[in-house]
């Protein structure tokens, strides 16, 4: 009886174990292929539509705020233009948890013939694989076997049947094509944070697990990606720190030494040259006030870091 | 340990083995394996209370025996109070105690006389209200003499804390599952792979149904303000589904878990959403905690035996003390207290204990009658689940308002056509078994063999394919 149950539930799980082995190879060894850039820019590039009204603003100076939710809601593009007396356009491309990769992307869906800088703000975590769950599932293909074990008992038990949805279904059928956007929002692509973000409350080295699943390679690649892009384009880039609650700072000094050095590191090897410049506002006590969170600007801290950053930007 | 985790999909083969392969020879060291692995079980989530299991399941078991002993009525009572005394103190203690100091303090302000006494950050030990009342059972029967207390520690311990059933039920009576510990068990290869199958099936409806429902039902209700009534009303059949889901589904895992390991574990939902009245939803809903509230509440206060108003206050009382039961909160109060007015028009007609007979029985759908029945009933049913899901009484309020007013006749805001889809596949197999005893018994033991296997496969592909973000169970909070 035993061994008939035994012999019946392995056969079973035959066709699963061997459909699983046989996916998890090919992603094994094709993996080269599956994250060229054309690969890639399939599962990304429509992105881009949210973004058609930047084409339409008709300015021979934009300047693109690039980076990830601490960026979209720490600077306010109104005030910035308002500034720089309209001599500049600010435009904000960035959105929550955005990664270099999205941000190639985007970029080389727009007309970048009147841009003429870019700033980046740089928030080391965005480039881990840890940080893989907030992004495009296309990515969970970049994490090897046994990560992807330990991935799926953290984070996601459907981390495999998203890895073998990715394989193929281009682009991803969870991330339907964005809508054309023609109008310009109000402010440009910026957004004043009035409530409170739900998932910031981990300790900041919590967020890497450098240990467990490593830097994304993937990302510090198309961060220079993006310098090229600029170079071959003619455009400044500039790269620099979004500001950060005094507490955040010093747990960051205090338990992420080794985690910046190793950051840097990456930077280096992935041929990234360019100085992070720091943030004005975050080397100064007292302005705890001005967070919703310790990374996210609220309301009146946007407006304030945006006429520090306008300075910031003056000295460039 | 979650059913559906990998911690646990280690943990299962590795006992399923030692208890076949290395005890099978003697049931006791069988026995013991299941204490040492329902330990390990209960304590992947927090060590600490496995004492707490522990001494209620040594209290009942030396009560048990205390009772057999003596003669003299007097003490056996006194053993008995001891018994129930240490473990709804337990129980009252780490699930109550804030919510009667808060309670207090907010009674007294109000009659304007402070009262001052500090809340504790206690936290809740999972699964506490499902083996407290597991353990009570027994000791109660044993002193009604309906059984004889067992001698044996090792029995008496897995029957307490057997992995399957620990945490969320369902709650076993002594006289049902007791027994089955003191015997040999073989291993039966029908009841097994008829426990995998209904494993599946549980973790279909939890990690497919209850997980993507949940998701909607968390968007809706923690922005409730926001929706239309409409809108709200959907989120309340989103939780309704969930709590189906998820509920149901880590029940048919435990019996099919159980059925592995030579076990039956009794039925503890029937279908409940085609009931065609309250009172019968009552019947197929969570069985396990109704019976009991019915044997060990309801009939010893006098059930409804003593006339028609004490049949209502007893009906009352047993429904406010479920919904505290599912947690402190006057919100759980008031949902049960929902239901026991849902019921009073059944206690006017004494229509409680009617015969249950076969929904739609030898018809695919039902008769235009018993279709709004059932259509009422579940209607009224997802209306009290506000209650139980609203972040607080204020917001239910509001909730009830916001759907009792025009805005009801809008067009939800929130349509996820993937999660209608599943629901509506979900919902036929569930009618198409509703006389089993879980869905898919028959559904899927019909028919050759790679038509079964290819449904099997089915719903694996659509578990890993559409199951949602992993949640936790609902009722192990309580």
């Amino acid at each position: 009886m035993m061994r008939k149950f035994l012999y019946r539930f392995l056969l079973f799980s035959l066709l699963p174990l061997l459909t699983f082995l046989v996916l998890e190879i090919r992603i094994r060894t094709k993996h080269t292929q599956l994250f060229q850039e054309e690969k890639l820019e399939q599962a990304f590039r429509h992105k881009a539509g949210a973004y058609q009204w930047v084409n339409t603003i008709k300015h021979p100076k934009k300047v693109f705020l690039l980076g990830s939710s601490s960026i979209k809601y720490g600077l306010s593009c109104r005030e910035l233009n308002r500034l720089a007396a309209d001599s500049l356009a600010f435009i904000n491309l960035a959105a929550d948890a955005r990664d270099p990769i999205e941000t190639y992307f985007i970029l080389k869906q727009l007309d970048l013939s009147a841009v003429s800088a870019m700033y980046m703000g740089i928030d080391p975590w965005i480039y881990t694989r840890n940080y893989y769950r907030n992004r495009h599932q296309y990515l969970l293909l970049d994490l090897p076997f046994t990560k992807a074990l330990r991935y799926s008992k953290d984070y996601d038990l459907r981390l495999f049947a998203k890895r073998y949805k990715a394989l193929f279904h281009f682009p991803d059928p969870d991330h339907p094509a964005a809508i054309l956007q023609t109008s310009i929002p109000a402010d440009f692509g910026s957004v004043a944070l009035t409530k409170k973000p739900v998932n910031f409350n981990d300790p900041v080295s919590k967020k890497f697990r450098l240990n467990e699943y490593g830097w994304s390679e993937l990302q510090f690649t198309y961060l220079q990606k993006i310098v090229s892009l600029c170079q071959e384009k003619g455009i400044a880039f500039t790269a620099f720190y979004p500001p950060r609650r005094m507490d955040f700072i010093n747990d960051y000094e205090s338990n992420c030494r080794d985690i910046q050095a190793s950051f840097l590191a990456q930077l280096q090897k992935s041929g990234f040259t360019k100085q992070i410049k720091s943030s004005i506002l975050s080397l100064q006590p007292g302005n705890d006030s001005l967070f919703a969170d310790a990374y996210h600007l609220n309301k009146a801290g946007q407006e304030t870091y945006s006429r520090y950053f306008f300075s910031f930007v003056q000295e460039n | 340990m979650l059913f559906n985790s990998l911690d646990f999909a280690i943990f299962l083969p590795i006992v399923f083995i030692l208890y076949w392969f290395v005890t099978q020879k003697n049931w006791r060291l069988q026995n013991g394996l299941i204490v040492l692995a329902s330990y390990v079980f209960y304590g992947w989530w927090d060590w600490r209370f496995l004492s707490l299991l522990f001494f209620s399941s040594m209290v009942d078991y030396v009560a048990g025996l205390a009772m057999m002993k003596e003669q003299q009525q007097r003490r056996r009572k006194w053993y008995l109070f001891i018994s129930i005394a240490c473990n709804l103190g337990l129980l009252g203690f780490f699930k109550y105690y804030n919510f009667f100091i808060e309670s207090f303090t907010t009674a007294f302000s109000f009659l304007g006389t402070p009262f001052h006494a500090g809340t504790l950050y206690i936290i809740l030990p999972v699964g506490i209200s499902f083996y407290t009342f597991q353990s009570l059972s027994y000791g109660i029967d044993v002193y009604r003499r309906k059984l004889e207390p067992t001698r044996d520690p090792i029995a008496f311990l897995a029957f307490v804390s057997f992995f399957p059933q620990l945490v969320a039920g369902p709650i076993e009576r002594a006289t049902h599952l007791l027994p089955q510990f003191q015997k040999a068990r073989t291993f039966e290869y029908s009841k097994a792979v008829d426990g995998m199958r209904q494993i599946l099936w549980g973790l279909f409806k939890k990690m497919v149904i209850a997980d993507n429902c949940g998701q909607f039902a968390d968007q809706i209700f923690s922005q409730s303000g926001s929706y239309s009534g409409s809108t709200l009303l959907l989120g309340a059949f989103f939780f309704a589904m969930q709590i189906y889901g998820d509920f149901s589904g880590y029940s048919d895992m435990a019996v099919g878990l159980s059925r592995l390991f030579g076990f039956d574990l009794m039925q503890n939902f029937s279908f409940p959403y085609f009931s065609r009245n309250v009172a019968e939803f009552w019947r197929r809903w969570h069985i396990s905690l109704s019976t009991w509230f019915r044997d060990y509440l309801y009939i010893p206060l006098g059930g409804n035996k003593k006339g028609r108003s004490k049949t209502i206050r007893n009906t009352f009382i047993t429904f406010l003390v479920s919904g505290l039961w599912h947690g402190a909160h006057l919100k759980y109060l008031a949902w049960g207290g929902l239901h026991a007015l849902y019921m009073l028009p059944h206690l006017l007609k004494n229509k409680t204990a009617k015969k249950e007979t076969a929904i739609a029985a030898g018809k695919l759908i039902p008769g235009w009658k018993e279709g709004f029945s059932i259509l009422l009933t579940f209607l009224l049913v997802v209306l009290a689940w506000i209650f139980f899901r609203a972040n607080s009484l204020a917001d239910a309020n509001q909730i009830y308002s916001e759907i009792f007013s025009s805005s009801f006749f809008t067009i939800p805001e929130v349509l996820p056509k993937k999660i209608f889809l599943l629901l509506v596949f979900f919902l036929l197999i569930e009618w198409l078994g509703r006389h089993s005893f879980y869905a898919i018994e028959k559904t899927g033991s019909k028919g050759p063999v790679w038509i079964r296997w290819a449904f099997y496969y089915l719903i694996v592909l659509l578990i890993f394919s559409e199951g949602g973000r992993t949640q936790p169970f609902i009722y192990f909070q309580f």
